[in-house]
């Protein structure tokens, strides 16, 4: 089922060792081939019109184009402003999929799952791919990852977000562990 | 504390602010956060939401310098559903006023937030479900 979404992801957690509360978590899958499966189009969406439908189907068809038949780990890391629509969970979203609790920002959690999902690529010497919101840039950016080139511009509405957010692919290649 | 307006139906509302989602196939229990909040309608019959975020859940100011911490990380299990949720949920609304400011113009924006409680924790199970399965460490 390589390169289908939503199913070889799974769930990260850190968890805070003296309160044993989960800090932040992240979603991650494993996509040994992203072409495997035929290409097909975003139809519909679980809220939001046209514009949604054709945001979800452009970042689709750039992670096709960016990753191929290369395998690589894949966050969907589009914080707060992005629902990623699944192909296997038509009427599902994934959200916040790399999210850290309030109270715990600013701690170092979301750094010890970076690191963590940065070594184990590391070790397996692959590729870690993500689309990333204009605030999470710089964050990835420390933790090795380089914009693609390719950004999609984020159909909130003028109402709701006045300064326009655009989503950067982010494609991080595996470092040697000496590095 | 923010107010939505929505032309959402009451019977959609109240399932929102559902404070309880059992999964049939499990024992687990997700709660959303929002123990509090208000309805009422306007003139227009369209029901007004009043959430008051739980108070448990602090702002860390962007100046502060907040002591570090030890953390343990770890793939999560099915019994780790409730507090990915808390995590996702909380993030939401400490989030969502500054990047995505839902408001009396913004019954889109409560469509999202409605979606992702009700519909995530689905996901949730089964994608911890499945790592379960895998047995992925």
């Amino acid at each position: 089922m390589a390169g289908d979404e939503g199913v070889g992801m799974s769930w990260t957690v850190a968890q805070e060792e003296e309160s044993g509360d989960i800090a932040s978590v992240m979603r991650t899958e494993k996509i040994e081939d992203a072409l495997a499966t035929p290409y097909e189009p975003v139809t519909s969406v679980a809220y939001g019109g046209p514009e949604q439908v054709a945001f979800f189907d452009a970042i689709t068809k750039v992670h096709r184009q960016t990753m191929g038949s290369r395998s690589h780990y894949c966050v969907y890391s589009c914080s707060t402003s992005s629902w990623r629509i699944t192909n296997q969970f038509a009427n599902s979203i994934g959200l916040h999929i790399m999210a850290t609790h309030p109270a715990q920002q600013g701690r170092g959690a979301a750094r010890a799952l970076l690191q963590y999902l940065t070594d184990i690529a590391d070790e397996n010497g692959l590729p870690i791919y993500l689309e990333a919101t204009p605030e999470a840039v710089p964050v990835y950016r420390k933790f090795g990852w380089l914009e693609t080139g390719a950004t999609e511009p984020f159909p909130v509405g003028a109402a709701v977000n006045p300064a326009p957010m655009v989503v950067t692919m982010m494609l991080r290649e595996p470092r040697a562990r000496d590095q | 504390m923010f107010t939505i307006l929505s032309n959402f139906s009451r019977p959609s509302v109240n399932a929102a602010l559902h404070c309880g989602h059992r999964d049939s196939d499990s024992s687990v229990m997700i709660r959303c956060p929002y123990k509090e909040a208000r309805i009422s309608n306007d003139r227009d019959s369209r029901v007004i939401l009043s959430f008051i975020p739980p108070a448990s859940y602090p702002v860390v100011q962007k100046n502060a310098m907040p002591s570090k911490s030890r953390f343990v990380v770890r793939t999560a299990t099915y019994a780790d559903a409730l507090g990915i949720a808390k995590v996702q949920n909380a993030s939401f609304v400490h989030n969502t006023p500054r990047l995505r400011p839902l408001s009396v113009e913004d019954p889109e924006g409560f469509e999202q937030y409605q979606v992702c409680v009700l519909l995530s924790p689905k996901l949730f199970s089964l994608q911890l479900r499945l790592n379960e399965t895998r047995n992925i460490d």
